[in-house]
């Protein structure tokens, strides 16, 4: 496929080559849809094997931020930064300065902050280059580590699968079983056995799982053994693709509701869990909590404030089962059905010309425009 | 892929631009920075592929840093296309959509009319962003300022080749009367010169015949027409393995763009005596002339042309450095323009207060 004919099929609006001999930098920032705002994505570092999947990744991701931004309430456009290299090796001073050059060349269109393969330091000299970047290390100015909002926001949205599938959010005595003991799923697990939940919990590391489960003497079982085990909810923290033809039908919960990104192998396992009447609270929309963070960087970070808006996914996820029940349509379709009306309804606000929304000038009759101002 | 093709010839940054909306479909090459905010034109053409596209606008962003450090402008070299059918596709939103994405660099790329645009479709894109020259009521149309451009540059290589700088019984052999050929038929006539034309539009040439007296030959007929100079103002890539054997002049200096077919064709004009004027030095009077209007205080016409004028010099640096150093035209004009990307590049390793990162 063509770039252009990739760009139109997700509607993208921009995607940009970025190359640096010197600093040893190729990279592609790809721009889905601004009708909120500037686009607002972390940046990945990865060794791909071919340009293409460069290209893929990123006008994918891109527009995965687009619906995440929509769907947590803030007012950010979706983006995604792309750094065709090995993190292991690659790294410099030069390549993240000339990066963070790159990125200032869009003038604030395009605001990133770490992903997969990049951390938060790997940013502090890039900030030397662009004030565009969230995310840094709190002693550079950034909010830190964000699995505790991630964590908490899963947690509230937990509590409002509860309720849409037993008409009660109360998690007293309700079994929970946590894939991932990593800084997300733990947190998590404190969370759900404070509440009085009945927690399992598994890691491809058992130490980890042992570690987490020990305070509270937790139950721990086999990584596979996950998909098992008799629940309420399932909640995946750990890696992608986990919700896909092999596990579904072992899957004995009525919720799956978890921090991992991308669970469903592919969109239409939502229409399977549906059919088995599991309820899927959307990926994108549970662990929101993380962007809500960075994105509060930008008007000054506040704590309380942002735990305040992650405990807006709840009512959010509320909102969407209710569409998708109305609707007759899967969880994730209703997601989507959102994400559209609130970025439609954006767009309509455009149309009302406020006093300093600006004049556009020039034409062919008019001598002397000068943009919009 | 384009990150091969970036590589290969050294640019910073492509840009592809979608919207759904217009459906327009246009990329930003920028080349190099070095000097300053990329400038170079916009063009629009219906390119049969994708791939074609993206290499035009690389080539001819990376042209667009030759000239513009030739010409001695704080200018980068950078170019976009608009993929697109000039007589069907344009509308005030495609160009308003174009100037929104020239807008999302931030200055970083200013865009003005090229082949397939003009400055009716830059009013729209002015619109949109202030990263636009060339409009109507600011510099307009820079054909008169290329031609005069041209007609310095010529004067400059007449005196290399002849000890001589005076136009007058000269003859010189235009090829093509558009805007760029019209003007300059105009200064030549007003030097004295002699003036044979051809145009593949039989009235263009007509019209020169009877307002300059010049004579009229056939489109093909005109390389073998005995000259001092002959005035390539059409088409690219004339300068090839067929015409040059039949070129009777001293001297090839005209405003069309990538005038050799492949760059042996200087050396082979070399070897035959033939002075080349390189074609974006002497066709840099357009470029100087709209970026005129980034001078504190905007654009003047006096000032604008008295810079233009110094073509001539910019010309005979190239032409001595070639004699001196035996290397053709084409290699020196190369060689000043990397000159000075390359000493500016180390200007910035110098830390001016007051001044961010430049």
């Amino acid at each position: 496929m063509s770039i252009f004919e990739a760009m139109a099929a997700g509607g993208h609006r921009e995607l940009v080559f970025c190359y640096d001999p010197a600093a040893g930098l190729r990279a592609v920032m790809a721009v889905h849809d601004t009708t909120l705002g500037p686009g607002l994505g972390g940046c990945r570092m990865w060794p791909y094997s071919s340009e293409e999947e460069v290209v893929q990744d990123a006008l994918r991701l891109s527009q995965g931020m687009t619906a995440k931004s929509a769907l947590a309430g803030v007012n950010y456009g979706g983006a995604k930064v792309v750094i065709w290299g090995d993190p292991g090796r690659d790294k410099s001073e030069a390549l993240f300065r000339a990066l963070g050059r790159f990125v200032h060349t869009l003038g604030g269109l395009v605001i990133t902050g770490t992903d997969a393969g990049t951390n938060p330091e790997d940013f502090v000299a890039a900030r030397w280059e662009t004030p565009y970047l969230v995310g840094l290390p709190p002693a550079f100015g950034g909010s830190g580590d964000s699995s505790e909002t991630t964590a908490y926001g899963v947690f509230v949205g937990i509590q409002a699968c509860l309720e849409e599938v037993y008409g009660d959010a109360d998690l007293r005595g309700r079994r929970v079983a946590v894939q991932g003991c990593g800084k997300v799923g733990s947190k998590l697990v404190r969370r759900l056995v404070e509440a009085g939940a009945e927690v399992t919990v598994t890691d491809v590391d058992p130490a980890k799982a042992r570690a987490v489960a020990r305070p509270y003497g937790l139950r721990v079982v086999d990584a596979d053994a996950i998909y098992d085990e008799p629940c309420d909810v399932f909640a995946p923290c750990a890696l992608g693709g986990v919700i896909n033809d092999a596990t579904i039908p072992r899957l004995r919960c009525r919720v799956v509701a978890g921090a991992a990104n991308n669970q469903l192998e592919e969109p239409r396992h939502a229409a399977a869990l549906q059919d088995r009447q599991i309820l899927y609270a959307p990926d994108y929309v549970i662990n929101a909590g993380g962007l809500i963070q960075v994105a509060d960087e930008l008007d000054g970070f506040d704590r309380d404030r942002v735990m305040r808006k992650t405990a807006a996914i709840g009512p959010m996820l509320r909102a969407i089962f209710r569409v998708a029940r109305e609707r007759s349509i899967t969880t994730l379709e209703a997601a989507e059905w959102m994400v559209r009306r609130r970025l439609a309804g954006a767009a309509a606000l455009r149309t009302f010309y406020r006093p300093g929304d600006g004049l556009a000038t020039g034409g062919p009759s008019d001598a002397g425009g000068r943009g919009r101002s | 892929m384009v990150f091969e093709k970036l590589e290969a010839m050294g640019h910073e940054q492509v840009v592809f631009c979608y919207d759904r909306a217009t459906g327009l479909k246009a990329i930003i090459a920028i080349h190099d920075t070095t000097l300053g905010p990329a400038l170079g034109g916009c063009r629009m053409w219906p390119y049969a592929t994708e791939e074609d596209a993206i290499v035009d606008a690389l080539r001819l962003a990376r042209g667009m840093t030759y000239k513009n450090a030739a010409m001695g402008l704080n200018f980068g070299g950078g170019k976009s296309v608009i993929i697109g059918d000039p007589r069907r596709d344009k509308s005030e939103m495609l160009f308003r959509a174009f100037g929104q994405f020239v807008d999302s660099l931030g200055g970083r790329y200013i865009t003005a009319e090229d082949v397939g645009t003009g400055t009716e479709d830059m009013a729209y894109v002015a619109m949109e962003t202030r990263h636009v020259v060339g409009l109507p009521g600011r510099s307009g149309d820079p054909s008169p300022a290329t031609a005069y451009g041209v007609f310095r540059g010529m004067k400059a290589c007449l005196g290399e080749a002849f000890g001589d700088e005076s136009f007058q019984g000269r003859v010189v052999a235009i090829q093509g009367m558009g805007h760029v050929g019209y003007h300059l038929a105009r200064l030549l006539h007003e030097a004295g010169a002699r003036l044979v034309v051809t145009d593949i539009d039989a009235q263009r040439a007509q019209r020169v015949a009877t307002e300059f007296g010049a004579q009229v030959v056939e489109p093909d007929a005109i390389y073998d027409v005995e000259c001092d100079v002959f005035a390539p103002c059409a088409l690219g890539a004339i300068l090839n393995d067929q015409t040059i054997p039949r070129l009777r002049c001293r001297i090839v200096a005209g405003s069309a763009n990538n005038q050799l077919a492949e760059p042996r064709h200087g050396e082979e004009l070399a070897r035959r005596g033939i002075l080349y004027a390189p074609d974006y030095v002497i066709n840099g009077g357009g470029v100087i002339h709209v970026a005129d209007e980034y001078t504190p205080g905007g654009y003047d016409r006096d000032r604008a042309y008295a810079r233009v004028a110094t073509i001539y010099d910019k010309v005979k640096a190239i032409l001595t450095m070639a004699r001196e150093q035996g290397i053709t035209t084409a290699e020196a004009a190369d060689r000043l323009a990397e000159q000075r990307i390359h000493a500016i590049a180390q200007l910035r390793r110098l830390h001016m207060p007051g001044r961010s990162g430049r």
